[in-house]
């Protein structure tokens, strides 16, 4: 299997997607912040987009959070609660670890999710994130 | 401790038993993503609460556990552009609205339009009001920035009436890197009224039943893209019509109320802020005898800072204005008219509160919170108010509240 490499580091965080085709696309700041506060719902083809993220206490998100999206973790909690609990829509789909949110987003069609580091050998598509 | 409170009203069809089964389900498997498609969140709440002057919660200075919420909730997408989502809630808020389960929202999610800028919505079925900054979740704990909302916006008398109904919600999203992110919804709804809440607007007598007539409410909201705030305006026009009973003191009649809404937030790293202002325009006709008539225009708001002094650790301050007449501030009109038998007091409500809120985990807190009030002009009945048991012009509220969500 191909190694997806183009890639350049932004910060300590990377944001994976399991579709190679969309991580050749460069995406800004804005566009991955629009994605987790699911205000895009859909990639350009159609596609639901399936989000992943950490527990809003972990260190790598509240990285993720500040340095990629550039909002505050606390009101990524408020616009997600505010969606699931007045039925307005989704939120991520949160998961405990880094490996379980590596291996879902390699085995979901649609995902997106994010990572501490790409290691030797792993097969992840990293997307490009500009300001 | 839950299946334990004594309930006000023995309906076994109110007690919360189901719920909570399936909720402890759902915590021990801990199932809150059954896959991509389908979630499923609840929470879990559990509070006392004493109130000394008023009986805003329970019968001045006593402590109760009525301070019980629960929610559990699922979102199934069905397609890529539809979903039905349901949440189910059982609430005990003692003397502030009618205890038991609520079908708190039921609907279908169809996100007819999508394009780089904007993301349309219809919302069909029970839905909630999204127009205020906590409106569409003010009975969920860990939502609220305090156990008890401030009462100039946040009426809990009229909760049912405010909090949503049967009908249909539009919503468009629009964002651009320029602009900034400009919300709009609007929508229309019927509350089912429960008996309980027309007493309390009306008078403890009444044996007839308020229904929601008619109904329009629209907002909007904007982010701008350089600045950390938030701004936002809504207007809600409603109607609500009383239906005598056949043996009641009072006659047919109708309220109609119209609010508008002004808002603010700031998202600062440490501190937050929020502010909401309201007007509202109250018209009644009728009921207390047919020709009666009169119309009031209320005005209130508050403002309030969170800081977080720690990752575990936060405080709440906030500052509540509320003139029920805002041509008779002091009260002493109300007071002339009634002939002295409603209190000035009656024609105010202020409130400074400072809370405390504690964080175990990402999903567990404890809320505590303390509230300096002066005035009852929120306190039920709303039409005909109860001076016999709101005896006292300044009065206070403690509130501590344990929550859990996933």
């Amino acid at each position: 299997m191909l190694l997806f490499t183009a890639f350049f580091h932004v910060n300590a965080v990377e944001v994976i997607v399991h579709d190679r085709k969309i991580a050749t696309s460069a995406f800004t700041t804005y566009q991955i912040r629009q994605i987790y506060t699911m205000r895009q719902t859909v990639w350009q083809d159609g596609q639901k987009i399936v989000v992943y993220a950490l527990v809003s206490n972990s260190d790598l998100h509240q990285e993720f959070s500040k340095e990629i999206l550039k909002i505050f973790p606390y009101q990524l909690d408020r616009i997600w609660r505010k969606l699931i609990y007045s039925g307005l829509g989704e939120m991520p789909v949160i998961v405990n670890s880094i490996s379980e949110l590596k291996t879902a987003v390699m085995n979901t069609p649609g995902a997106i999710g994010y990572i501490d580091k790409v290691g030797q050998g792993d097969n992840f598509n990293v997307i490009n994130i500009t300001e | 401790m839950l299946l334990t409170l004594q309930s006000k009203k023995a309906m076994p069809v109110n007690k919360p038993y189901y719920l909570l089964i399936l909720l402890v389900v759902f915590f021990t498997i801990g199932a809150k993503v059954l896959a991509s498609e389908f979630q499923v969140h609840g929470f879990i709440a559990q509070g006392v609460v004493q109130n000394k002057g008023s009986n805003f919660v329970i019968k001045d200075d006593e402590l109760t556990f009525d301070l019980t919420e629960l929610g559990l909730n699922f979102s199934y997408q069905l397609s890529d552009n539809l979903r039905f989502a349901g949440q189910a809630v059982y609430l005990n808020g003692g003397n502030r609205f009618d205890e038991g389960l609520r079908v708190d929202y039921l609907l279908a999610d169809w996100n007819f339009y999508n394009s780089e800028k904007n993301q349309s919505h219809l919302y069909i079925g029970r839905i909630k009001n999204y127009h205020w900054l906590y409106s569409s979740t003010r009975d969920v704990p860990m939502t609220r920035p305090s156990i008890i909302l401030p009462q100039s916006v946040y009426f809990d008398g009229t909760r049912d009436m405010s909090v949503g109904g049967d009908g249909i919600a539009f919503s468009n999203k629009y964002a651009s890197e320029s602009l900034g992110e400009i919300d709009l919804t609007i929508s229309s709804s019927k509350a089912p009224i429960p008996t309980g809440d027309t007493r309390s607007i009306v008078d403890p007598k009444t044996k007839g039943r308020l229904k929601h007539d008619a109904d329009l409410q629209a907002s909007i909201y904007w982010r701008p893209v350089a600045l950390p705030w938030r701004f936002g305006f809504a207007l809600t026009d409603a109607r609500f019509e009383y239906e005598r009973a056949l043996d009641d003191i009072y006659a047919n009649g109708k309220i109609d109320l119209q609010r508008f809404y002004l808002n603010a937030e700031y998202f600062g790293e440490q501190w937050s802020l929020s502010a909401e202002l309201l007007q509202e325009k109250m018209a009644l006709t009728g009921l207390l005898f047919p020709e009666f008539s009169r119309s009031t225009t209320g005005r209130g708001g508050y403002i309030q800072s969170e800081y977080k002094v720690t990752q575990d650790i936060q405080l709440l301050g906030r500052y509540e204005r509320y003139f029920a007449d805002k041509n008779d501030k002091s009260g002493n009109q109300l007071a002339v008219s009634t002939l002295g038998a409603v209190p000035y007091y009656f024609g105010f409500q202020h409130d400074v509160t400072l809370g405390l809120t504690y964080h175990f985990d990402f999903n567990l807190k404890l809320q505590l919170e303390h509230h300096w009030v002066q005035g009852t002009a929120r306190l039920t009945p709303l039409i005909i108010p109860d001076p016999t048991n709101n005896p006292q012009e300044h009065w206070q509220l403690t509130a501590l509240q344990l929550m859990y969500w996933f």
